[in-house]
């Protein structure tokens, strides 16, 4: 959970995007860093493969500043969409403060979705933390392909909670930025 | 800063080690990846970065640990042509020290081991303050006012 550390007077928060193989988690991070002001990013780091399929992760750090006293920090973690990467996955999860689920908006990939978000489910509570306190937004990437799902049916296989969920084409950076901001807001509110 | 408390005497512990040995550079991170005290000069070196990948590649050797039946791997040694690194779990944490190239590990280890056991206790500390425990721990309305107002700004200004 959030780290505030009083003596040195800092606060860095962990944001997690999961999601299925290819769902475009990497995509949302790779765009973050292309385009936020160069000034408040840290170094991007790409853990892959050589076909750059994420092998353990992509980190990409965001320091806000010095707000009210407090050096405030987000740090972006991505994960293995792979399934046979669950013990990665899982690793990455540890000491999470906000989750992003990186859904792929197409027809053939509703099962993986679903099998990716009980996955999901099942590492968070393995650590003890529990889902419904954890902030947590989903995002439907790739509204711009022909095979794509409604929002109405996708929100019904994944969201029946009624969560914060957003629209996106990653590829274009059409709402990644609004969906760092939807979660960065639910991470700093659960901290008052 | 307060001189006195658990990030004081970790970093006290860190800076001495660092004279004694000729250490480059020191940090405890905690099992998120982030930086919980440092000590030293990180010069060309992503501090940030570097914590994010020492974090996970210690979970990662504790995973590994527990597939041949070992409860941990304590102590990862790193040894480079220009600089090394060694690491430990330390009071629930990770300890990372950057030598340059002119220090061997098998010379350096049973130092360094000592120097993880002079700053487990304010390690151990200096969690529990921070929330690592679990303890649940609130900022002011404030705060939480002034990083949403700045979060808009940034974010809008990256769409």
């Amino acid at each position: 959970m959030s780290m505030i550390n009083y003596a040195s007077r800092e606060i860095n928060c962990k944001i997690v995007y999961y999601g299925t193989g290819l769902g475009g988690k990497t995509t949302n991070l790779e765009h973050v860093y292309a385009k936020i002001n160069p000034d408040t990013r840290g170094k991007m780091i790409s853990l892959a493969t050589e076909t750059d399929r994420t092998l353990f992760f992509d980190f990409l750090p965001i320091d806000l500043g010095e707000i009210r006293g407090f050096k405030t920090r987000f740090h972006l973690y991505t994960v293995p969409g792979q399934v046979y990467y669950n013990a990665s996955r899982k690793l990455i999860l540890k000491g999470v403060d906000g989750i992003v689920f990186v859904a792929d908006s197409q027809e053939d990939r509703a099962e993986a979705n679903v099998e990716a978000m009980h996955n999901l489910y099942e590492n968070v509570e393995s650590y003890g933390y529990d889902m419904e306190t954890i902030p947590f937004v989903i995002q439907y990437n790739k509204r711009d392909l022909p095979n794509i799902l409604p929002v109405e049916e996708l929100r019904a296989q994944l969201n029946p909670n009624g969560l914060t969920d957003l629209e996106a084409i990653a590829t274009e950076g059409k709402g990644v930025f609004e969906t760092l901001q939807a979660v960065s807001k639910l991470v700093v509110k659960a901290l008052s | 800063m307060k001189e006195d408390g658990p990030l004081f005497d970790a970093r006290d512990g860190l800076g001495r080690y660092l004279v004694s040995s000729g250490a480059q550079l020191a940090l405890v991170i905690d099992e998120a990846g982030r930086v919980l005290v440092a000590a030293g000069d990180a010069g060309q070196l992503d501090a940030t970065a570097f914590a994010s990948v020492v974090a996970a590649h210690y979970e990662a050797n504790l995973q590994l640990a527990s597939l041949v039946g070992e409860p941990d791997f304590r102590t990862l040694l790193h040894q480079g042509e220009q600089s090394s690194i060694y690491i430990a779990g330390v009071g629930g944490a990770v300890l990372a020290v950057v030598y340059d190239g002119t220090r061997r590990l098998a010379e350096v280890g049973p130092e360094a081991l000592l120097l993880a056991e002079r700053v487990e206790s304010p390690i151990r500390e200096l969690i529990a303050e921070s929330g690592g425990d679990g303890r649940v721990h609130h900022l002011s309305p404030d705060w939480v006012e002034a990083v949403e107002s700045e979060i808009d700004r940034l974010f809008k200004e990256g769409v």
